[in-house]
């Protein structure tokens, strides 16, 4: 931890006291050994910025003096494989441990659609309560090489929130209109 | 032939006015923008910063960066239509956000089979004579480095005032540790102020992801044979 990560892990106690830190602060330690603890175990601004996070939950409210100094790391290129084919599926049917879907190939546009069934132990955990007829995912096939390692692999991700915007409910409004059946109410 | 990338990824950028403090990995879990192993990843990860001036966190699927004037996503490991998904989710949650204007990378990085065939890519749009006459000692060389090409939605010589446009991007590759080629294929847009920038941005990213995924295989490849015609 160099000076500027110290003078900001002091800015923090200021601003938070040590009930912050309640892993820390447990032994009833002082401010100065919190932050000599924090020179020990090297933390950094982000562990800091984390515990104050997960402490407050805070979503909108704004924190001076925590922040560590604005400089904006790169982003690299974190791929490391080659794509296949890029699959958009749409789920008609769930039976028993199986789905039965309908896949349209994002890539290779001209292939036709074509339906399969895809066991849902390749579903994973945080997508399963999404899994339900009309259900859209996304069913990547790739190459992976990590390493000398080279493998194959298919990885099903679901979307989590409805793909429409304004423009197609205003269309589907205009559209009952038309037909007379007043505007359509969405869960927007 | 067709030139098949041994590495691919994507990214779409937003730049605009943003409160990164907003973007935590808590308020994207609320709002089901993410699962809970994505937010388990994100938030054992010592990287995973959400400050003031700064949201930065990575899980499997993506790499988030948030700062006041700008939001990048990158993709993880894979390429996946996830990253657009999420810039969506985003601004459909944005109100009435200043988002001035946005972009979708897609890069790919080609294994060239001939130290020749790699050097005449480079020779054909960078033609050698002029800097080897700039630079003659003859102990020098000259290799391409970096080169933009910027397509413009006007004729040569107007001026497009949207300011949108395509711009290919050819760079050795810093991913293949020999000929390797890296060739990036950006979609730029600007949101005029006086519509609603949130709303212009969603049609961009729900027409532009699948056209520029299927466009830019199509500009890689025919820009690596062209090439060999020369």
């Amino acid at each position: 931890m160099d000076i500027l990560e110290r003078a900001s892990a002091n800015t923090a106690l200021e601003a938070f006291g040590t009930s912050a830190f309640p892993a820390l602060s447990a032994d009833g330690i002082d401010s100065t050994a919190i932050v000599d603890r924090w020179l020990v175990d090297r933390w950094s601004n982000a562990v800091i910025a984390r515990r104050i996070d997960e402490f407050y939950n805070l979503d909108e409210q704004i924190v001076d003096g925590v922040d560590p100094a604005p400089k904006v790391p790169p982003v690299n290129i974190r791929a490391t494989s080659t794509i296949i084919e890029i699959f958009e599926g749409v789920v008609d049917q769930v039976s028993g441990d199986e789905m039965y879907v309908t896949l349209r190939a994002k890539m290779n546009r001209a292939a036709a659609d074509h339906a399969m069934s895809i066991e849902l132990a390749n579903v994973q955990p945080q997508d399963r309560e999404l899994v339900g007829p009309g259900a859209v995912f996304y069913l990547t096939m790739y190459r992976d090489t990590t390493g000398k390692t080279v493998r194959n692999v298919e990885e099903v991700r679901f979307r989590r929130k409805p793909d429409w915007n304004a423009r197609m409910i205003r269309k589907v409004d205009e559209l009952a209109a038309a037909l007379n059946f007043g505007p359509v109410e969405f869960n927007r | 032939m067709s030139y098949i990338p041994e590495i691919a990824s994507a990214s779409v950028v937003l730049v605009g006015s943003f409160a990164p403090r907003r973007y935590s990995a808590h308020w994207l879990l609320q709002n089901n923008l993410i699962g809970e192993v994505d937010f388990e990843q994100i938030t054992t990860n010592e990287n995973y910063v959400c400050t003031q001036h700064l949201s930065q966190m990575e899980c499997t699927a993506f790499h988030l960066q948030v700062t006041s004037t700008r939001i990048q996503i990158i993709c993880g490991a894979v390429l996946t239509p996830v990253v657009n998904d999420l810039a969506k989710s985003l601004l459909s949650l944005m109100g009435d956000a200043v988002v001035d204007s946005a972009g979708i990378n897609f890069f790919s990085h080609f294994q060239i089979q001939s130290e020749d065939e790699y050097h005449r890519i480079g020779d054909v749009l960078a033609p050698k004579p002029i800097w080897q006459k700039l630079f003659p000692d003859p102990g020098w060389s000259a290799g391409l480095a970096d080169l933009a090409v910027k397509i413009s939605f006007a004729p040569r010589g107007e001026t497009d005032a949207t300011g949108n446009g395509f711009t290919v991007r050819v760079q050795p590759s810093a991913k293949i540790e020999k000929n390797g080629v890296m060739l990036t294929f950006n979609h730029h847009v600007n949101f005029p102020k006086e519509s609603s920038q949130v709303e212009a941005a969603l049609e961009f990213f729900d027409q532009a992801w699948d056209h520029g995924l299927g466009h830019s295989k199509v500009v890689f490849n025919d820009l690596l044979e062209s090439t060999k015609s020369y």
